[in-house]
């Protein structure tokens, strides 16, 4: 391809199109693609026959759903859940986790968009709070408010309270894990589904009602299929961050499953002895993500979505709600609404609190965590690793979503969509799956100097930063570019402008807003960013040194399962910090920016 | 053909958003299969009119009835209205076949009564052959037919339609009127037409009702409205006029005072009218271009041509009268060019006049 490719590229267009395109193959082919093929090497080298071995795949499994049992008068219900094997367990749980976040979110959405009710606003700003990442203190707080404990976790003790009776409810091992991913990625679906259901001509409703649909059947058979773009691509990504994510079996204590499997390699790797199978799940953890990733992409594309409609009003009737339905959502929608924010008050409950262990509630309040975080320097540093890996991170991607959006928006050439594919690609892949290519790809074909993570994580760091948190820059500014005029900059190049200039000159100036708004989300998602940190970050030397390598997270996950109380609450402390950070650049972006767009979304 | 055929009655119908009026008390009669149109500029308030027939939007005052039955708070699903929306709405996850049967499966009628109604409006809209089809594999026209026939096939009592002919070129859009109300005719339903295409409405309608600011100005059929506009703004809304500045002169037989000129009346005008400064309405059509002196013709004055165009099947010419520049039409055999000196007359019953502009 590349030959005819770049040959007609040079026939039809100058230099600046082709050092642009090439610029971000080149990057592209060195730290997406290879590192990534490398996998396939690395899982044949290894062998895929162990991937059939019951240990990963079991039909007959092991375990079991709920326990009830009586001590005395106390009632004590467990769920726990079974075992298949590690290759199916996060199939299974994938699922679930994608079936209960669809349907929770499809509802919020639906109630949001369709009908207005007093405290709807505080509604929206609840639903959207599960987004604010806080990497393992979620999870841990979720544990603590619903998972396995000694004595009353914080649910059991407000049901015993409630109902005068003692009872202990509590979710442990798969069934806590399906549980934290429903709680955290359920907002996906409805962001992606709300921006959906705001997408529909409302006249296209409207008509059902008038040809005399209502209710359910209204929703059945026109709401919800118009909305299946968002539906599907939620759903999807669910799917997919919930196989890559390795916070909640880690807190849980859930061994088998892909992501732990593949987490568990660097653990070996910190004392020089890998886990062998790694590659092969690695290999299928990115199977089943870009299968994902294909099935929707052809499916959504297989129908005609695109609105038929070329006028007409387009502000969605708001309806009002009868008396059933307000009952329905404050009895209902809101609680757990509600429920599903308890992660991020636990966080700031244990960051501000002295000491919560054995207790349902914390106890006493103080503010010497949050000081903790400039006190204590192993913390302090890690915090500066972070911003610093960020910030030359976000310089990278902003430069490269700005070439290839460009190239992509304003060349229209075959093939090269290739690279639209290739900057927004890296959303479906699994964190995971780039931490090992990395560390395989690097480790092997750079060892000894800067760029082997056993050396020094911080370039492979950054670059797999930049890799990965690319499509939200990218997708910012390719809407930026599609909301300006071509003309715009023909009139800059008619004037005998070149193509640097009038991108310089004419282009940045005018989708500045879209830049440092992509910008920034990117440089949120890289400082809350998981699955590279806390695998090649963990290659880094010990958080306790003051001179070590490792980022925020890689921080958060070694106080948490350190055991000790204290550490947990420097952990919340850092998370605190998070979601501070994200709060402020997301009222930045919408208040000062004024733009505004769902934060995750294919 | 229907058998539910029924009439509407809109009786003083307010509706506000926030603080602006979008429909002030507004009373109308649409009678029993009659195809009534509701024409205005845009922001007048006829298509939320329309909806509020419709169900889709409620009123702050005032009721409306269909037939006895009051509906004005019916809900959308509660009425037997059918709307044809001006995108069309189609649904684009259902084929034509599906689309048009949605309000049939709606209503619970058997799958076989459901194929028997579909064929029988498919027929009538002249769509056979296309069931299978989605949407977007239609052409603009196949789509407003399927919109028709999807409202159509139900046999609602009252067909509501939104500028259905809007999203059409300007060709199509002109034949698909006499077929749009050859349908509609056949099938003897009471429809409301709503438009901003004042040449559609009277193409299209029996009797035509125009809105501004919210309120019906004036009700008729088309050639009243035409010939006979109660009020400046109708005046100006049908058709090309010109539009003239003048003051009327107490004589037997009335005359308007034109700057330069002065214009006999044919019409009864308002005593109080008399000595005041009023608008003149001439419509190009009325301005004709005479060759010879007929002595017993009034109001022949002469001009000069300062532009002509061109529209194939005659000329739009600018003629100046003194300080006053008329716009006329001429055939298109008349061979007229700029600079040309001609005379022209102007019927005195062609002359509206207008206290202010209403």
């Amino acid at each position: 391809m590349s030959s005819s490719f770049f040959g007609k590229a040079r026939k039809l267009y100058d230099l600046f199109f082709i050092s642009q395109a090439s610029a971000a193959f080149v990057y592209f082919t060195v730290f997406l693609i290879l590192p990534i093929s490398m996998i396939l090497v690395a899982a044949k080298e290894y062998g895929l026959s162990s991937l059939v071995q019951p240990h990963n795949i079991r039909l007959s499994p092991i375990g079991n759903l709920v326990t009830i049992t009586k001590v005395g008068e106390s009632l004590n219900i467990r769920f726990y859940g079974y075992s298949f094997g590690t290759i199916l367990n996060s199939l299974i749980i994938a699922s679930i986790v994608t079936l209960f976040s669809t349907i929770l979110g499809v509802l919020v959405a639906f109630v949001l968009a369709r009908y207005d009710f007093p405290l709807k606003s505080v509604l929206r700003i609840l639903a959207i709070i599960p987004l604010l990442m806080t990497p393992f203190v979620n999870a841990y707080v979720i544990k603590k408010l619903f998972g396995p404990t000694f004595g009353y976790n914080t649910i059991s003790w407000l049901l015993s309270t409630v109902i005068g009776h003692d009872v202990k409810l509590m979710f442990a091992g798969y069934s806590g894990v399906v549980l934290t991913q429903i709680i955290t990625f359920y907002p996906i679906v409805y962001l992606n589904v709300y921006s959906s259901m705001n997408n529909i001509d409302p006249s296209l409703e409207e008509q059902a009602e008038n040809l005399g649909a209502k209710g359910f059947r209204l929703f059945r058979t026109i709401t919800l299929p118009l909305s299946l773009p968002g539906v599907m691509a939620g759903a999807t990504l669910v799917f997919i961050f919930s196989i890559e994510d390795v916070a909640a079996p880690i807190i849980f204590g859930v061994r088998d499953v892909l992501a732990y499997q593949v987490y568990s390699y660097f653990q070996g790797v910190r004392v020089g002895l890998g886990n062998p199978e790694a590659a092969g799940l690695s290999l299928v953890m990115l199977v089943i993500a870009l299968a994902m990733f294909i099935a929707i992409r052809n499916y959504v594309n297989l129908r005609q979505y695109a609105m038929l409609s070329k006028g007409g009003r387009w502000k969605p009737r708001i309806r009002k709600l009868g008396l059933k339905g307000l009952v329905a959502i404050y009895l209902f929608v809101f609680p757990l609404v509600l429920f599903t924010v308890s992660p991020q008050i636990g966080v700031f409950m244990l960051a501000l609190s002295e000491r919560w262990a054995e207790t349902p509630l914390p106890q006493g309040f103080t503010l010497k965590h949050l000081m903790g975080l400039f006190q204590i320097r192993g913390v302090f540093k890690a915090i500066l690793n972070s911003v610093l890996y960020s910030l030359v991170a976000v310089a990278i991607l902003v430069v490269l979503a700005i070439s290839t959006s460009y190239v992509v928006s304003r060349y229209k050439l075959r093939g090269i969509s290739v690279l639209d594919y290739l900057s927004t690609a890296p959303l479906a892949i699994p964190g995971l799956v780039i931490a090992y290519g990395y560390f395989y790809f690097f480790h092997d074909a750079f060892r000894g100097t800067m760029l082997d993570p056993i050396v020094n994580p911080a370039l492979p760091i950054i670059i797999a930063y930049s890799i990965r948190r690319l499509p939200f820059a990218a997708r910012s500014i390719f809407a930026g570019l599609q909301q300006t005029h071509v003309s715009l900059e023909e009139a800059s190049l008619n004037l005998g402008a070149s193509r640097l200039r009038t991108l310089t000159k004419i282009v940045i100036p005018l989708i500045i807003l879209n830049i440092v708004s992509g910008a920034m989300i990117s440089f949120v998602y890289c400082v809350a960013e998981t699955s590279v940190s806390i695998t090649l970050g963990g290659l880094g030397g010990d958080i306790t040194s003051p001179t070590h390598k490792a980022p925020i997270s890689m921080a958060m996950l070694d106080l948490i399962t350190s055991g000790r109380v204290e550490s947990v609450h420097l952990a919340a402390a850092l998370g605190v910090f998070l979601i501070l950070v994200q709060i402020i650049v997301i009222v930045l972006i919408t208040l000062v920016f004024k733009q505004s767009y769902a934060f995750i979304g294919v | 053909m229907f058998e539910l055929v029924v009439d509407v009655r809109l009786e003083k119908v307010t509706k506000k958003f926030g603080k602006t009026i979008a429909v002030d008390s507004v009373d109308l009669y649409i009678k029993k299969g009659e195809l009534f149109g509701i024409i205005g500029p845009s922001g007048c308030g006829k298509t939320t009119t329309l909806r509020l027939i419709a169900g889709l939007e409620f009123p702050d005052e005032g009721r409306i009835f269909f037939g006895e039955k009051d509906v004005t708070f019916a809900k959308p699903y509660e009425r037997n209205t059918a709307m044809v929306f001006q995108n069309y709405a189609l649904w684009p996850h259902m084929t034509v076949y599906e689309n048009i049967a949605y309000g049939l499966r709606l209503r619970k009628l058997t799958e076989n009564e459901v194929r028997r109604r579909v064929k029988q409006v498919l027929e009538l809209t002249k769509l056979e052959g296309l069931e299978n089809r989605y949407p977007t594999q239609l052409s603009g026209g196949q789509q407003q037919r399927v919109a028709l026939a999807r409202a159509l096939v139900v046999e609602p009592e009252v067909l509501l339609l939104d500028e259905p002919l809007s999203n059409l070129d300007a060709k199509l859009r002109i034949e698909m009127r006499g077929e749009l109300r050859n349908i509609i005719k056949t099938t003897g339903i009471t429809a409301i037409y709503v438009t901003h295409d004042q040449e559609e409405a009277m193409s299209i309608c029996d009797r035509i009702a125009i809105m501004n600011k919210g309120r019906v100005i004036q009700v008729g059929d088309p050639k009243e409205l035409y010939f006979n506009p109660k009020s400046f703004f109708v005046a100006t809304f049908m058709g090309k006029s010109n539009v003239l500045k003048g003051m009327i002169k107490e004589t037997d037989p009335m005359f308007v005072k034109l700057d330069g000129l002065q214009l006999r009346l044919d019409r009864k005008i308002d005593d109080k009218l008399i000595g005041k400064p009023v608008y003149v309405v001439i419509r190009p059509e009325s301005i004709k271009i005479v060759r010879e002196n007929i002595d017993y013709a009034e109001n022949i004055i002469e001009g000069e041509i300062t532009s002509t165009s061109f529209l194939g099947s005659h000329y739009l010419l600018s003629i100046n009268i003194g300080s006053i520049v008329l716009q006329a039409y001429a055939e298109a055999s008349e061979r007229l060019s700029q600079g040309d000196k001609v005379k022209v007359r102007i019927d005195p019953k062609d002359i509206l006049i207008f206290k202010e502009q209403d």
